[in-house]
């Protein structure tokens, strides 16, 4: 077990290598100058010439590559373009709030998305399985900004029961959660149904009701467990899309993390702050998803890790 | 078995949790009551660096214009007034001479003295500070401190918009030499209010000043929460949970106007758009030709289309608060026929004239492009819209290779800081902003008298002059003057908002009802 922990983090090494190459890719393939947008539309274009130099932006593409990868060897992700600010100690201080809402999002997630999901299978079409499916699919195709801007004027203008933005206390956190997390609740409900489904058409499954065991002990002991599988490996790349929506949903919502500091900074080109972002988010990523990894072993004890 | 219960235990337990969350947050409700006293301002997003010399969004100088005072202030017809200095002397051309109010105190209750002013002005305009306003100070050859309440400004040449960049907060210069204290994030100025809180992406905190030199302001704080998405900025207004915003969207105007609850603020005009021509481009190059297209133009439309006719249509790059404003140039209306005539004068059939119209990725921007296209194809113009992004559309113009562009300037101080980089002719790029490539002798030899002319009377003369000469000669017509929107909720007294982009009078004046 520690050393295939061992080898994954390893593992994790290159990817994260290849992280910084595509970040600092897109970065450049992204039009506009830096220097144009802190100057401003007025700015000559000395002005903008003598600020790149001092960016550093005038050097080869290869040295500002090199020297952005030596610094988050050393743990210094550069400073913001815009404010000259540190990146890693601003990232660090709006981690706990990208961390909280993600975490209720997937609580959110799991907690309406597996029960549900094993609702709808065992009353395959019936009422429930129904509403369950238009609501499941309705979570997963709306976009995130839309949602979030429904939410806010259901549930914070005509029923006022929800602030609207900010982080202030729980009440503060339902919105933009559900927002959030009801595409991934959706995505987990509709994995669960139907691979619960699936589970249930199995030989032992029908062992199971042969030694006259109740429907309930079939589904929960014996077909739940079997099902999760396929549930554990998604929620791993869904949290790709937590992340990913985390920008939108801060932004709708004012909520004071990363995602939203990093739309900011795209906004006004801090191309260091994106890059940290960026870098940030994958590395959330890979973590979350070594830790999906290692829950396979918990669900299916046939799994071994060697 | 074991693990089996675990699981099931896990779901209950996820669910239980989702509960519980859903109870607390609705007994949560309520809580926002409005304590009096304090005025709650939504702004678009959060201030970056509060150090006046450094932070240079709009953001972070709502909070930096309330804690600092500034030597000079700019007035609401955009001249200088007096702050810490309570008056000034210029013996020659080129000497600025302040006498600051005495027994002004900072917030940690040291005295702003002559050094403090002096310290302020030569970090900003040391290139290794890093100021971006540093460029405003190239005229200044020393600073001396005559007394504690006297400093002297001496220029290497006379330079009359001098004034205008006398309006950055005066720092303390015992707290900006002091290692451990960091403006950026802790100021502490002499203004009418003190900041006592920065959550970061959440509030800043501002307490009033009770010692405050012009007497305590009315409100007893002022918060400032960044709320960067509009439609959620309006319903926190709305819903009464902030008492104010900024930056509402033209759209919203209207429907804002006729709710009881709340009220509008307008701010003075600063900004405007422009349709320039690349005046050495043929057929360009014939004011003739410009002229016909200003008439093919419909400008009162664009404005109802783009901005729902909130906005009187421009005829001038002076904007109508500016003191040098002229009101009485040359103005262009919508005539196609009179186009048609023009263009026959100077010899172009539209019929034969193909214009592409160059402007960059931003809504008003493009909607304007858009109308002018239909407009300019009317009188039988060939008329197309290349819209790219900002960098890319910067290039283009910056190299003259485009035939009619399309932007907006923002604010605007001084009429020298638009007039002179962007109409005389050593200012083409790469040197200043002449995009357009206009060269006029006569404007070229007003604007550089204008620059060290401290009579403002006769600077105004210059001014209007050359608003004149623009006017006939159309290197570029403006369009619009547009103006910043302010909304508040009704029961707040005494909001005035006479600056663009500038919270200064209101958080000093505003209070609320009984």
């Amino acid at each position: 077990m520690l050393t295939y922990i061992g080898r994954r983090i390893a593992l994790m090494i290159p990817s994260l290598f290849g992280v910084t190459v595509v970040v600092f890719g897109i970065m450049q393939m992204i039009p506009g100058d830096p220097a144009v947008y802190i100057l401003g539309d007025q700015a000559s274009e000395e002005a903008v010439q003598a600020l790149r130099r001092r960016m550093g932006l005038d050097r080869p593409l290869l040295e500002q590559y090199v020297a952005w990868v030596i610094g988050i060897l050393r743990g210094d992700f550069g400073v913001s373009y815009r404010d000259a600010s540190p990146v890693l100690p601003v990232l660090l201080g709006r981690f706990p709030a990208t961390l909280e809402l993600m975490l209720a999002s997937m609580v959110l997630a799991l907690g309406l998305g597996i029960p549900v999901g094993v609702l709808s299978a065992v009353h395959r079409n019936s009422v429930i399985d129904t509403v369950s499916r238009v609501f499941a699919l309705a979570g997963h195709a709306t976009p995130t900004f839309w949602r979030a801007l429904m939410l806010i004027l259901l549930f914070a203008f005509y029923v006022p029961i929800f602030p609207p933005s900010g982080r202030n206390g729980l009440a503060s956190i339902v919105l933009p959660a559900i927002a959030l997390g009801s595409s991934m609740a959706g995505v987990i409900m509709r994995l669960t149904r139907s691979s619960v489904l699936e589970v249930l058409s199995d030989d032992y499954v029908r062992t199971a009701r042969a030694k006259g065991l109740r429907e309930r002990v079939v589904v929960y002991r014996h077909a739940l467990r079997n099902a999760l599988l396929p549930v554990a490996t998604i929620i791993g790349i869904q949290v790709g899309n937590l992340l990913g929506g985390s920008v939108v949903t801060e932004t709708v919502f004012a909520w004071p993390g990363i995602g939203r500091y990093a739309y900011l900074a795209m906004m006004q080109r801090d191309y260091t702050t994106v890059m940290g972002s960026l870098f940030l988010f994958s590395l959330i990523y890979m973590v979350i998803n070594l830790l999906t990894d290692l829950s396979y072993g918990w669900l299916d004890p046939r799994v071994r890790y060697g | 078995m074991h693990t089996r219960q675990h699981l099931a235990r896990l779901v209950i337990g996820i669910w239980s949790i989702a509960l519980v969350m859903l109870s607390v947050a609705t007994a949560q409700e309520g809580a926002n009551a409005q304590p009096s006293g304090e005025i709650r301002i939504a702004i678009p997003t959060e201030p970056v660096n509060l150090d006046p010399r450094l932070g240079t969004d709009s953001n972070s100088q709502y909070v930096q214009e309330l804690v600092y005072s500034s030597l000079l202030r700019i007035g609401g017809n955009l001249e200088p007034v007096p702050d810490l200095a309570e008056s000034w002397e210029n013996p020659a051309p080129e000497r600025y001479i302040f006498h600051l109010r005495e027994g002004v105190e900072f917030h940690d209750g040291v005295e702003v003295t002559a050094e403090d002013v002096k310290y302020t002005f030569d970090t900003l305009r040391d290139p290794e500070f890093g100021s971006s306003f540093a460029a405003n100070y190239n005229a200044v050859q020393e600073i001396n401190v005559i007394d504690d309440y006297t400093v002297e400004f001496v220029l290497d040449s006379p330079f009359a918009p001098f004034l205008y960049y006398m309006n950055p907060g005066i720092v303390p210069r015992h707290l900006a030499e002091d290692e451990g204290h960091n403006l950026q994030s802790e100021p502490v100025g002499s203004g009418p209010f003190e900041m006592t809180e920065w959550r970061r992406g959440e509030s800043v905190t501002l307490e009033a000043n009770v010692d405050y030199f012009e007497g305590a302001p009315r409100v007893e704080r002022i918060v400032l929460v960044p709320i960067p998405e509009t439609t959620v900025r309006l319903l926190e207004l709305e819903t009464g949970n902030v008492d104010m915003a900024i930056g509402i969207p033209n759209e919203n105007i209207q429907a804002i106007r006729e709710n009881p609850e709340l009220a509008i603020a307008e701010g003075g005009a600063a900004a405007f758009h422009v349709m320039a021509f690349q005046n050495e481009r043929a057929p360009f190059d014939d004011p003739l030709v410009r002229r016909a297209l200003v008439h093919a133009i419909d400008k009162e439309g664009i404005v109802e289309h783009v901005y729902y006719g909130l906005f009187p249509p421009a005829h001038t790059p002076i904007v109508p608060t500016s003191w040098a404003h002229d009101s009485t140039v040359s103005q262009y209306d919508y005539d196609p026929e009179r186009a048609r005539e023009l263009l026959e004068e100077a010899g172009v059939d539209p019929e034969e004239l193909s214009i592409t119209l160059h402007t960059w990725n931003r809504d008003a921007e493009v909607q304007i492009a858009t109308i002018m296209q239909n407009q300019l194809e009317q009188i039988g113009i060939d008329a197309s819209v290349s819209v790219k992004e900002f960098a890319a559309f910067r290039d283009d113009i910056n190299s003259g290779n485009y035939d009619i562009l399309i932007m907006g300037f923002g604010r605007q101080t001084d009429p020298d800081s638009h007039l002179y980089t962007h109409f005389h002719s050593n200012q083409v790029p790469p040197a200043g902003v002449n995009r357009w490539r206009f060269s006029n002798e006569r404007v070229d030899e007003l604007l550089e008298q204008a620059r060290v002319e401290v009579d403002q009377e006769v600077r105004k003369e210059m001014y209007q002059e050359i608003q004149q000469i623009i006017a006939s000669d159309v290197p570029y017509t403006p369009l619009q003057y547009t103006t910043i929107f302010l909304a508040y909720n009704a029961d707040l007294q005494n909001v005035t908002y006479p600056t663009y982009l500038r919270l200064f009078d209101l958080a000093k004046n505003a209070y609320w009802a009984e």
